[in-house]
């Protein structure tokens, strides 16, 4: 590419100064005769030269509103109306100036010329690839006429659904779920594919899925990181970690996995997947038989441990060195350095949880770290994830039904956050675990006629590509408001162009840090795109023309003013703030608290229970036993965790992630790989019961023999889709708080060949 | 001939500008496009230019100009103060950039306009002064990713680029002069 200028300093040269141009411009009539068109005639032209360019910046705060340990407080920079560069708030101790590799990449997000800029609609058929433009009135006005088709047809609007996740986790994004509450009594996609067993395992063990400062860990003695990959995903926790390394601590990291975050260990210790849970029990144990389990902390805090420890004596430690494949003498060095440190702490990733029995590992670690006294400690903890800070009012989704609606009876409410007040009404939505999107929508009666589909990528995320396929091709209209073309757009209707976070108001806080940032818009929305509540009340208004009363959705919304009635007197009580406008000056923190220091418990008992019985109300053991995994269905285990490069499906597609990351692999430990006779830089065929897929090859002792691994990432120019090969399997929990189990997606097998 | 130029130019504003079927329709009429099947020539042109995926040949100068590949560049910035000395305002300014094709075609049909028809040709010297240093400076470049993209162009799509080159060739012939015939 040339970089040519068309400074006009060449064309001023040539005798007339800027201000005598625009001086006979005015007298020559020329601006007068414009004929019109999408450039106006400036009607307020004076002899100031009008158009300089601003010498400074202006800037605004921003939060990243991914799905992300980090959601990091960010100070944008803009200039002539344009966004020039991002950076971390320096403010927040936790994100300290830095974004990611991701976040760095905002400002060619924001501009990038792939973004998906109009309204338009596919008419050669979903999947045709054929589309035309249309203009929001078009858009609003095809998709409430078939809202009120399926309401007259089938009397509600159960055939209506939402699914929506966390591709924008910010607060006013709830407006989305506003939408479907305001036309009726619909289905939604809800329960959450992230982390649902190990909030019920944390709720039967401590009553709440609270955890510790990270910023604490800096203080920690000991740091086990079991399954977790900060250095890849959380980036701003690991300072923290290396503080507490440099002051003297153990940092031991427990994958299967060679991460990057066990090459910066003390220690890395590699069990076999799926048995973290005896383990952990096997560690406990020893810890109990070395008598150097915290006895004042269990009487004082906790109850069952009597029938915990009964249970631990008849482990036999032989079976857990066999089943996981860690050598006692590890487990020894492990177990007593761990009890022995204080405080200590666990930070357990979510992949752990993501199998068969990954509710009942994340017990088994808590309880490791309770019998050492570590909960209720400052720099100790079981570290798994917070809403602690997310007491927002949800203005945005608390509209009332349409009066008169009809819905469904007997429903079981889902989800991590809350989907709206409940109302006094007998009927409610219909809700369908949105790890099972497409099973759900194949076995839908009443039918789902219309999806809805925002802050997500279907595709991406949810489980069996072809299930899904097979279901997409069921319903009669799916529309998809998105960013970038995603293989969900391709399967669309009509896709509706949606702002980034500095197009629009909005607040975020994290489920892992304790800071809450204002998002301020920052720039225009580019090219036609709308913030999720702009479309809701374009919806609103529409339907509202074609039948009265049919939504409940203001048909006017200033995001900012929607931002500002999500505060209240807890959240400025909790942040030690007076107003919202405080997130002007940057993030702000809230009090420090260290979670059940107290020894207040939120369980029935009031104490940790290491025995509950709300365990056994749900169908699971009262007590953190070892449950068997799900057994192998074919040669070997697939696991699909983040890639740095990438927030679940985002980010992937922007040109600088592309040039670092620029093809899917699938990671073959180079045993497997010489049984297969396979080279890195080989294309192979993996396959198994529900797909198949064609994928480069990178050999490497990163990941044990009989695993293979693929990270879970939509590339922009590839059909490269990890769920063609993941099923739809239940974790053991989740449905005790979320409503519905999880995904036991590092469960998966598949068997592969050179091509 | 003088009406031509207009017609042609105006034609190819409302085709990269229009924001419905009807709009693209009556601009391929204007333009007289000789095409069996127009849905799927919208369909082609839309694949390259507009989306929603990701466009094939996006009619930005700033992607052409400079090596950065994001729109609302330094590009964009110029051909604002370029628009700014015209007597033009962008009212999506920092939402549709200054350099997108649509708008750089909107701009010369205008100023061609008020030459040719309003017979005022206090902006000739500047309408000049953008088609050689900034028009013909990308245009070149945005034809030729058409033609060289991985995905074919139809031959009407292929016509259509050669009516942009040879109206703007054309152009820089003829000098701005508003009195041939």
């Amino acid at each position: 590419m040339k970089n040519r200028s068309s400074s006009l300093d060449a064309f001023f040269n040539k005798g007339i100064s800027r201000r005598d141009f625009l001086k006979g411009l005015v007298a020559s009539g020329a601006v007068a005769s414009f004929p019109g068109g999408a450039l106006a005639a400036n009607e307020y032209i004076d002899t100031k030269i009008p158009y300089t360019g601003s010498k400074s910046y202006t800037t605004f705060r921003n939060a990243c509103p991914r799905n992300c340990y980090n959601t990091c407080s960010i100070k944008s920079y803009v200039k002539d109306g344009v966004l020039q560069f991002v950076e971390g708030a320096k403010e927040s101790t936790y994100t300290n100036g830095g974004l990611c590799v991701k976040g760095n990449t905002y400002v060619r997000r924001v501009y990038s010329p792939d973004r998906i800029k109009y309204p338009m609609m596919q008419v050669g058929g979903r999947g045709s690839g054929t589309w035309k433009r249309i203009s929001w009135d078009e858009a609003m006005d095809t998709i409430a006429k078939k809202l009120l088709a399926i309401k007259k047809e089938d009397g509600n609007l159960l055939g209506a659904a939402l699914t929506k996740y966390s591709g924008n986790f910010g607060i006013l994004h709830y407006g989305v779920e506003g939408m479907f509450n305001s036309i009726g009594y619909t289905t939604r996609f809800a329960g959450t594919p992230c982390w649902p067993a190990g909030i019920d395992a944390q709720n039967l063990d401590m009553g709440a899925m609270w955890t510790n400062d990270p910023e604490e860990m800096k203080d920690s003695k000991y740091i086990i990181l079991w399954g977790s990959n900060p250095a890849a995903n959380a980036i701003h926790s690991v300072k923290y970690i290396y503080e507490a390394k440099r002051k003297g601590a153990q940092v031991v990291v427990i994958d299967p996995v060679f991460t990057e975050m066990a090459s910066k260990a003390t220690r890395w210790i590699q069990p076999k997947f799926g048995n973290d849970g005896l383990l952990a029990l096997g560690l406990a144990k020893i810890i109990i038989d070395a008598n150097l389990q915290d006895k004042k902390w269990i009487k004082d805090n906790s109850i069952g441990y009597d029938k915990y420890k009964a249970y631990l004596d008849k482990i036999n430690l032989k079976d857990v060195v066999n089943a996981t494949g860690v050598p006692l003498e590890v487990m020894q060095e492990l177990a007593l350095g761990f009890a022995k440190a204080k405080p200590a702490t666990i930070w357990t990733g979510y992949g752990i949880q993501r199998h068969s029995n990954g509710g009942s590992i994340v017990r088994a670690i808590d309880a490791l770290v309770a019998i050492t006294g570590n909960i209720g400690q400052y720099a100790g903890g079981s570290r798994f994830g917070h809403l602690d800070t997310w007491g927002f009012n949800y203005h945005a989704m608390s509209m009332p039904k349409p009066e008169g609606s009809v819905g469904h009876v007997g429903g079981v409410r889902m989800g991590d956050v809350t989907q709206g007040a409940e109302g006094d009404s007998s009927y409610d939505d219909r809700y369908f675990n949105i790890n099972k999107t497409a099973r759900e929508i194949l076995n839908a009666s009443p039918k789902i006629k219309l999806l809805w589909v925002a802050c997500k990528n279907v595709f991406g995320q949810d489980f069996d590509r072809n299930m899904l396929i097979k279901a997409f091709k069921t319903l009669d209209m799916v529309v998809v408001a998105e960013q970038f073309f995603t293989e969900t757009t391709k399967w669309a209707d009509i896709v509706l162009p949606v702002t980034t976070q500095f197009e629009e108001y909005d607040v975020n806080a994290s489920y892992w840090h304790y800071w809450l940032s204002i998002n301020e818009q920052a720039i225009k929305p580019l090219h036609e795109a709308k913030n999720d509540l702009h479309i809701a009340a374009l919806l609103s208004k529409k339907m509202n023309a074609l039948e009265k009363g049919s939504c409940t959705f203001p048909q006017y919304v200033d995001t900012k003013e929607w931002t500002i009635k999500e505060f209240n007197a807890g959240i400025y009580e909790k942040f030690g703030i007076k107003s919202w406008e405080e997130l002007r000056n940057g993030p702000v923190k809230a009090k420090h608290v260290v979670p059940y220091a107290d020894g207040k418990f939120f369980t029935p008992s009031k104490k940790y229970e290491f025995y509950s019985e709300k365990a056994v109300e749900n169908g699971w053991k009262a007590l953190p036993e070892f449950v068997p995994g799900r057994k192998p269905y074919d040669e070997y285990r697939l696991i699909s965790p983040h890639s740095r490069f990438s927030l679940h499906s985002q980010f992937q597609n922007i040109d600088w992630m592309e040039e670092f990351n620029p093809f899917p692999y699938v990671y073959v430990n180079p045993e497997d790989a010489k049984t297969k006779r396979i080279q890195t830089g080989d294309t192979v065929a993996l396959f198994n019961k529900i797909g198949n897929l064609k994928i480069k090859a990178k050999v490497t002792d990163n990941v044990p023999r009989g695993t293979l691994m693929i990270y879970e990432q939509w590339f922009n120019n590839s059909i490269h889709n990890v769920n063609e090969l993941v099923d739809d399997t239940s974790s053991d929990m989740g449905a005790f708080k979320t409503g519905a189990p999880g995904v036991a997606l590092h469960d998966t097998y598949v068997n592969f060949r050179k091509v | 001939m003088l009406f031509d130029r207009l017609k042609i130019v105006q034609g190819l504003r409302d085709l990269f500008l229009a924001n419905d079927s009807k709009a693209f329709h009556l601009a391929c009429e204007a333009l007289e496009v000789n095409t069996k099947n127009i849905d799927e020539f919208e369909g082609e042109f839309n694949r390259f230019f507009v989306g929603p995926k990701a466009p094939l040949a996006a009619p930005y100068a700033s992607l052409y100009l400079e090596s950065r590949g994001t729109i609302m560049s330094k590009t964009t910035e110029s051909v604002r103060e370029l628009y700014s000395f015209m007597g033009f305002v962008n009212p999506k300014e920092g939402s549709i950039p200054e350099d997108f094709l649509g708008l750089e075609l909107d701009a010369y049909y205008q100023l061609l306009h008020v030459e040719l028809v309003k017979k005022i040709d206090y902006l000739k010297s500047l309408r000049i002064f953008f088609l050689k240093n900034h028009i013909l400076t990308w245009i070149p470049d945005f034809i030729e990713s058409v033609k060289s993209s991985s995905k074919k162009p139809s031959n009407e799509l292929l016509a259509l680029m050669d009516l942009i080159d040879a109206f703007f060739n054309s152009e820089l012939s003829i000098q701005g002069e508003n009195d041939e015939k």
